[in-house]
């Protein structure tokens, strides 16, 4: 007995296909998780190149590491028509634009050179892009850039109506290189009233030769640039990735176990929930995830909660990869994250419901507290696992 | 699936018709009222307003005319009910916005995505 072999489920980012992330066990195909995702998207593919996935299709991206991930995301429109696209509704000076000048990040030959003798700029011009001061009026403007020989490159946003600059143009140059390509992002604050933006794609004081890729201005309730949506004449919508499964009830209990979560947040910024669940009521579920800017692990059996831990401060919530496990059971009950026991509970309870659903959502709810992030792996054991274990399991 | 892209006069409006036609819903969660994208709902994508006639500019950034924009705030909704929308409704051309893997110009009924 083993902690792979006592697993009565264990789902990774390795197979997949349209509306299907398989789970390697069990075999049976009784923990595949339904996958929804009612647009196309892209992720990093093995090659580190973008890729278009089909609709409902999960992104296994490997942007981070050369292990995949399942990337769930919140729904995102990217505002920046034309995305790729540089000849089209821009002008300026002292800027020869080449596009189709050299192989992208998608692997194509569609990136555009752009060389900048001295007092050179080029911005968007005549159609700009609509915002708002819906969540907040935050932005996030993203694009890949590669240099050739610049000695200065420069990004800016400016107000699509008064020409002000919301963000002066800056100097991203040091963030470059002339090897590999590097996406480049910042966020940025619309003020109430503002309805139009423009980008200073080649800030003023660039000089010398680079290439570009891919501009993306996202709002977003957290700043942060989300996977690639090409765009042509309009602003193109991804929507937000769900997955669920129901009728596993055979192989979870309901009365102890451990559910396992190997996973990474897309933000760090305090917002709302983002939960996924084992049980999809009250009766009887356990939740890993997110809340508000903290960790998240909850418990709860009948109308008891075993634990019910928010916010545990320490560890500070960041970017990476962590390990994180509920043990539950009547009286016994602990959460453990990085091969620590954070939050324990004796507190005793008897289920009122199965556990036959497991999914991105808190207690199964759709369309609710939909975790959001990267997942290595999901892992659920039907009995409670020893100290020594969950040490191995979590760190 | 299918798409709807809407008029409305401002967001209140929106909101109020959204919730009235199950778009969005009311639900308790640990004894708390949120207010959540109802389950057959994809996505609500606000568009704020639409620009009806460019403005124009000088070569050094002076506004010669200001844009004029469409009256109201726009959505497009995705969803997998068919609702009645009423007048808020439109069936557009060269739209501002489609969703990833459908025409820009998707709209109405059991739209189809593009191949």
């Amino acid at each position: 007995m083993t902690l792979l072999t006592d697993a009565k489920i264990i789902t990774t980012g390795n197979s997949s296909k349209a509306g299907t992330l398989y789970s390697i066990v069990p075999d049976s195909g009784l923990a595949d998780l339904d996958i929804t995702r009612a647009t196309t998207a892209t992720r990093i593919d093995s090659a580190g190149l973008i890729e278009s996935v089909a609709i409902n299709e999960p992104q296994l991206d490997y942007s981070l590491e050369s292990c995949p991930s399942l990337l769930i995301e919140p729904e995102r429109t990217n505002l920046y028509i034309y995305s790729n696209d540089y000849t089209t509704n821009q002008t300026g000076t002292n800027v020869v634009v080449t596009a189709n000048a050299a192989t992208s990040p998608d692997g194509t030959a569609n990136a555009t050179k752009f060389e900048v003798s001295s007092g050179g700029y080029r911005l968007t011009w005549g159609t700009f892009f609509s915002v708002s001061s819906a969540n907040n009026g935050f932005y996030t403007c993203s694009f890949y850039a590669k240099n050739i020989n610049a000695t200065e490159m420069k990004v800016g946003i400016f107000d699509g109506s008064t020409f002000a600059n919301i963000v002066t143009p800056f100097s991203y140059i040091s963030q470059v290189n002339t090897s590999t390509w590097t996406r480049v992002s910042f966020a940025f604050q619309v003020a109430s009233g503002t309805t139009l933006v423009g980008v200073e794609v080649v800030g003023t004081g660039s000089l010398g030769d680079f290439l570009l890729f891919g501009h993306q201005i996202e709002a977003g309730e957290w700043p942060q640039e989300t996977s690639y949506i090409p765009t042509t004449s309009g602003s193109v919508t991804r929507n937000k990735t769900y997955f669920s499964k129901t009728g596993i009830s055979s192989l979870t209990n309901n009365a102890e176990g451990v559910l396992y979560l190997e996973f990474a947040f897309l933000n760090v910024i305090n917002g709302d929930q983002q939960i996924m669940s084992i049980g999809e009521n009250s009766g009887a579920s356990v939740n890993i995830g997110r809340w508000g800017n903290g960790y998240l692990g909850t418990a709860t059996m009948g109308s008891t909660n075993l634990t019910f831990q928010l916010n545990f401060l320490a560890p500070i919530p960041d970017l990476l990869f962590h390990k994180q496990a509920i043990k539950y059971k009547s009286g016994d009950t602990a959460i453990w994250w990085g091969g620590v026991e954070y939050v324990t509970s004796t507190t005793t309870a008897t289920p009122a419901n199965p556990l036959d659903k497991i999914s991105s959502t808190y207690n199964g709810l759709t369309n609710f507290w939909g975790f959001e992030g990267r997942i290595k792996s999901i892992v659920y054991y039907d009995t409670i696992l020893t100290d020594a274990q969950l040490l191995a399991l979590t760190t | 699936m299918n798409i709807y892209k809407l008029q409305y006069d401002n967001k209140a409006q929106a909101d109020a018709d959204f919730l009235d036609k199950g778009v969005t819903q009311n639900i308790e969660v640990e004894g708390q009222q949120y207010l959540s994208n109802s389950s057959a709902t994809q996505a609500v994508v606000d568009l704020g307003k639409i620009v009806k006639t460019k403005g124009t500019y000088s070569p050094d950034g002076h506004v010669i005319t200001p844009p004029v924009f469409f009256d109201g705030v726009f959505y497009d909704i995705m969803t997998t009910e068919h609702i009645d929308f009423g007048t808020h409704a439109l069936t557009p051309t060269n739209c501002v916005h489609g969703f990833a893997g459908y025409s820009i110009d998707a709209n109405g009924d059991n739209v189809e995505p593009q191949q």
